[in-house]
């Protein structure tokens, strides 16, 4: 079973991310797929009549009115943040936030938020209407979920809703972790991707950013096709973890890789081989432990060099971002910065994350 | 910090020499290309990612065929939950097993797949993506597997415009 393998690291990954968090206010904190229920925070309720007037994450009045409804039902019945946001992401999926009175070519008899089958699982037609008797049905059947926690959010809501696409959710899990934190006066608080973790554990700084290296003095430009991360003052064998899903396709020399079910491929370079937990052919899930910061190759240091390859990709956010060739580099990189961007992180934030280059 | 120059140098010529696979298009550094920075703490490295081998041309016409069998199974929406899983189970990796269960194949919106399929770029011997043309439109079928020895399992099947 690989899931709870990964259930077993990310709760390890976690500790120290709880630490850091309650150190340092305000950090944004991000956990492995599997993180325990609970960390994310209390779900706290809201008043449905004090929402934003301005639109959050695309999302404005009746909308923001029902995604209180829906954070209100999980904390009725005592549910977490992350509960809050699954919800709040399964209604964007079905119903963009709207209480829809009719249904679609797969459901013509679906209604509401969370667009509810007329087949006696979801109550009357008023019930499956009601914004807070639909998302409490759904935050009912989530709880009977095995291991709703530790499912990455997608296909926790895709076993309650029987979609068709398990991963028709993703897309809108950062938008709903923005609505349910802005909500909840917190702030963006992305708890758990489930898609998209950090490398190293949390403190860590930048030494080398992405594109032209600023201290070339003479002769062609050198171009560095990402980023450079490391702690400080011992950065050498610090855990390393896949920022993605996917299948490791590449270890030798100085280079582990892993390509993502989205096709685009992320590199963790320097990492002494020896010391790689990880082989070609295997399986990894976000924020599993791949190796450790090493000094391998042409390095002078102990870092870690993450490097993010979109030859091959088929995610459309992915795919909007600038490509290395376009600004003088090598072909097929994107700046890991604004990858991170992409799915609303930050790799280097300016509190928690020092430049040093 | 000469030193550490040229022993960076030394590592590149090495690792050149030991992979052969260092980016040819790229000018070869000179010394004064690796002044560290201010910060004596950040390591000067030169990453050069190699991309990882193509998948052969018999590996890809494997996958073309597995792909289009995922595709024909997981396009059948008028079968019952059970029998649509227990035919579509053993062609999933383990990831596409943990994602696809509890699928309603009902809110299925394929039903043929209407022509040859493409590998797309960046195929490796272990992870690639099949695009299939159906009449729901192209789909992506993930696929992955352990080795070249074994059958590929798909991970997802998802529509290009996902």
């Amino acid at each position: 079973m690989a899931k709870q393998g990964g259930a077993g690291t990310a709760v390890v990954i976690a500790i120290p991310l709880i630490l850091v968090g309650t150190l340092i206010a305000g950090i944004l904190l991000i956990f492995g797929p599997a993180q325990q229920a609970g960390a994310c925070g209390p779900g706290q309720s809201v008043d449905p009549t004090q929402v934003p007037k301005d639109a959050v994450a695309g999302y404005s009045g009746e909308q923001l009115t029902n995604a209180a409804y829906i954070m209100n039902a999980a904390s009725a019945l005592g549910l977490d943040r992350a509960a809050q946001i699954i919800g709040v992401m399964t209604a964007m999926g079905e119903s963009s936030l709207r209480v829809v009175d009719h249904g679609d070519t797969a459901g013509p008899d679906s209604r509401g938020l969370f667009q509810q089958r007329d087949n006696g699982a979801w109550g009357s037609l008023a019930d499956r209407m009601d914004p807070t008797i639909s998302a409490t049905n759904f935050f009912k059947a989530l709880e009977r979920v095995e291991d709703w926690e530790s499912l990455p959010p997608t296909i926790a809501a895709h076993r309650v809703q029987g979609n068709a696409d398990p991963y028709h959710y993703e897309k809108f899990y950062t938008a709903a972790a923005t609505v349910v934190g802005t909500l909840a006066g917190k702030g963006v608080t992305v708890c758990q991707s489930g898609y998209l973790v950090f490398p190293l554990n949390p403190g860590y700084q930048m030494t080398s950013n992405y594109g032209p290296r600023a201290f070339v003095t003479e002769g062609a430009s050198l171009w560095h096709a990402g980023d450079d991360l490391q702690h400080y003052p011992n950065p050498c064998h610090d855990p390393v973890f896949a920022i993605t899903d996917g299948t490791v396709t590449y270890l030798a020399g100085y280079q582990l890789s892993i390509k993502s079910p989205d096709g685009y491929t992320v590199s963790y370079l320097h990492m002494y081989l020896n010391e790689v937990l990880v082989k070609v052919g295997d399986q990894v899930t976000a924020g599993q432990q791949v190796g450790a910061t090493g000094s391998n190759g042409p390095s002078t240091g102990c870092h870690l060099h993450l490097g993010i390859s979109v030859v091959g990709n088929t995610n459309p956010a992915v795919a909007e971002l600038p490509r290395s060739e376009t600004i003088g580099g090598p072909p097929g990189f994107v700046d890991p910065e604004q990858f991170y961007e992409a799915f609303g992180l930050t790799l280097c934030a300016p509190d928690s994350c020092r430049r040093t280059y | 910090m000469r030193k550490t120059a040229a022993a960076l140098i030394l590592a590149i010529a090495t690792v050149t020499v030991l992979t052969g696979c260092i980016d040819q298009t790229r000018p070869t550094p000179s010394n004064s290309s690796y002044l560290p920075s201010t910060d004596p703490t950040a390591p000067v490295d030169d990453g050069e990612v190699t991309a990882a081998p193509e998948a052969s041309g018999d590996s890809q016409q494997k996958a073309l065929a597995a792909a289009t069998k995922v595709m024909q199974t997981f396009a059948q929406p008028q079968l019952s939950a059970d029998k649509w899983w227990a035919q579509l189970l053993p062609l999933l990796s383990q990831q596409g097993g943990v994602a696809y269960e509890g699928t309603d194949p009902s809110q299925i919106p394929v039903h043929q797949v209407t022509g040859a399929g493409t590998v797309l770029p960046d195929s490796t011997e272990v992870s690639l993506i099949v695009q299939l043309p159906t009449d729901a439109g192209l789909y992506n079928v993930t696929l992955t597997r352990p080795d070249a020895a074994a059958p590929w399992l798909a991970d997802r099947i998802r529509p290009a415009q996902g």
